[in-house]
C-alpha cells in the first residue's frame, strides 16, 4: 500500500539526503583515495640553490622592467611509491618570497609517470576523469597541482622538473655593498592511491 | 518511538553530508628548499690621466724664483674617466696618501692664486737633518658629464647632496681625508644621476716651498692621492 501522503519528517530526510549527494558530487575530495605519502621516497637536489653573484649589470639592457629576473634554475624531483598513486604538489605558505621584496616563481614541467609524459591539472585528485590538463603549471600555496597520469590507476614512479625563477626589484640589484638575499620554504607533496 | 525516529533522520543525513564535505586530512611531505644569491655592487673603474703619473720632469734651481715666498708650478689639467658595467650613482672621495706633509704656509699663496681647498702633501725632504715639507698641491674637479649629458657636483655627507657652485669652472676639493664627505654627481638641484660613463677633468695646482727652505740635494715631488668611487 502506497501512502498518499509522506510524513513531514520523511520529506525533510529526503531533501537532506538529496542535498548531501549534490554536494558530494561537487567536491573532488569525494573521489580521493588513500593517502600513502609517508610510504613514498623522493629525490630532490634543491635543498640549497645558489644563484651566485648578482650585479646590476645583469639585465641592464632590459628597459622599463622594474622587476628583473636575477636567476633561474631547473631542479629535478623524483618520487617513488610502493603502489600506483596520484601525486599533487603545492607550496608552503610564504615560499614565494625572495628576500624582502623579491619573488620566487615555481613552475612544474616535464612530468613523467612510469616513463610516460604526463599532463598536469589544477586541484586534480585521484579518480576524477574530466579535467583540463596542461604541460606546465605554476605552483602556489593556494591550490595544488595534480599530476594526472594517462593510466587512471596512477603511477609508481614520477619524475618532474621544477623551474625556479628568482626576481628582484631593479633598484635592489643596485647594491652598494655585498649583501646576501635568501629564501626558505617547502614544496608540499601528497601521494594518494586511486580508489 | 516514532517521534524519536522522525527527529533523528534529518539530523543523521546532515551529519553525514558534513563528514563527506570536509576535506580529507592528507599528510603533506615537505620537500625543503633554500635559495641564496649574493648581491654585489656594479663594477666601476677609474682612469686618471691615462693611468700615467702627472710628471713635471726635471726642474733646476735656475728655473725657480729665488726671492718668492713660494714656487708656483704650472697647473695641469688631466682627464678622468669612470666606467661602470651598469647604471650606477657614484660619488668620489679623495684621500691624501702623503698626509701631514703639506706645507700649510703655502695656503695663503694658493688662495692668492684663487686655489682653495685641501692642501695635499708633496712629501718631505731633509733640510739640515730635519724633515721639511716639499710643498703642497690642490685639486679641483672640472665640469662633469654623465653618459654625455652635463651634470653637476654636489657635496655628499652621507645623508644629503648639497650642490656646489664652481669657482671659475672648478669645484675645489676641500674634504680630502674627511671620512664620509665625498663629491657626488647630481642634477643641478642635487638629485643623484646614475650612469655608466662619467667624464670630468682634474686640475692639479702644485706649489713648492720657498727656495731658501729647499734642500741642496735632488728633491722628488712625491705627491700621491687616491680617488675612491662610492656607490650611492
Amino acid at each position: 500500500m502506497v501512502p498518499d501522503k509522506f510524513p513531514t519528517s520523511m520529506l525533510l530526510a529526503a531533501r537532506g539526503l538529496g542535498l548531501a549527494f549534490v554536494l558530494l558530487a561537487m567536491t573532488p575530495c569525494a573521489y580521493a583515495g588513500r593517502d600513502i605519502t609517508d610510504q613514498c621516497t623522493f629525490h630532490w637536489e634543491g635543498e640549497r640553490i645558489d644563484l651566485g653573484d648578482i650585479t646590476a649589470a645583469l639585465n641592464s639592457n632590459i628597459v622599463g622592467r622594474q622587476q628583473v629576473t636575477v636567476g633561474k634554475r631547473q631542479m629535478p624531483l623524483e618520487v617513488l611509491c610502493p603502489k600506483p598513486v596520484v601525486l599533487s604538489l603545492r607550496l608552503s605558505e610564504g615560499s614565494g618570497r625572495f628576500g624582502e621584496r623579491g619573488l620566487l616563481a615555481f613552475t612544474v614541467a616535464s612530468a613523467v609517470a612510469d616513463g610516460q609524459r604526463t599532463l598536469l591539472a589544477e586541484n586534480y585528485v585521484a579518480g576524477v576523469r574530466n579535467f583540463s590538463a596542461v604541460p606546465t603549471m605554476r605552483l602556489s600555496s593556494q591550490s595544488f597541482v595534480g599530476i594526472a597520469p594517462s593510466n587512471a590507476a596512477g603511477a609508481e614512479r614520477y619524475s618532474l622538473a621544477i623551474d625556479i625563477e628568482a626576481t628582484l626589484p631593479r633598484v635592489d640589484t643596485r647594491a652598494r655593498f655585498n649583501l646576501e638575499v635568501a629564501a626558505q620554504g617547502a614544496v608540499l607533496l601528497t601521494a594518494t592511491t586511486v580508489p | 518511538m516514532n517521534i524519536i525516529r522522525q527527529q533523528g533522520w534529518p539530523g543523521t543525513v546532515l551529519a553525514l553530508a558534513g563528514l563527506y564535505l570536509s576535506p580529507p586530512a592528507y599528510s603533506e611531505e615537505p620537500i625543503p628548499f633554500s635559495v641564496v644569491a649574493q648581491l654585489t655592487p656594479t663594477n666601476c673603474t677609474i682612469d686618471v690621466n691615462g693611468r700615467q703619473p702627472i710628471d713635471y720632469g726635471d726642474i733646476t734651481r735656475n728655473q725657480m724664483d729665488a726671492t718668492g715666498a713660494a714656487i708656483a708650478l704650472l697647473p695641469r689639467t688631466v682627464p678622468v674617466a669612470i666606467r661602470c658595467d651598469a647604471p650606477t650613482a657614484i660619488s668620489l672621495a679623495f684621500v691624501d696618501e702623503r698626509p701631514n706633509t703639506a706645507n700649510l704656509q703655502l695656503a695663503e699663496h694658493l688662495r692668492a692664486a684663487r686655489q682653495t681647498g685641501t692642501l695635499f702633501g708633496l712629501g718631505e725632504m731633509k733640510v739640515r737633518n730635519n724633515a721639511a715639507p716639499v710643498g703642497a698641491f690642490t685639486l679641483g674637479l672640472g665640469p662633469v658629464q654623465v653618459d654625455a649629458t652635463p651634470r653637476f657636483w654636489s657635496q655628499y655627507n652621507g645623508a644629503d647632496h648639497q650642490p656646489i657652485a664652481p669657482v671659475h669652472d672648478w669645484v675645489p676639493v676641500t674634504s680630502a681625508n674627511a671620512g664620509n664627505i665625498s663629491y657626488s654627481v647630481t642634477t643641478r638641484r642635487g638629485y643623484i644621476v646614475p650612469g655608466t660613463a662619467f667624464n670630468t677633468t682634474l686640475s692639479v695646482v702644485p706649489v713648492l716651498s720657498p727656495l731658501r727652505d729647499m734642500s741642496n740635494d735632488t728633491i722628488h715631488l712625491d705627491g700621491e692621492f687616491t680617488i675612491e668611487i662610492k656607490h650611492l
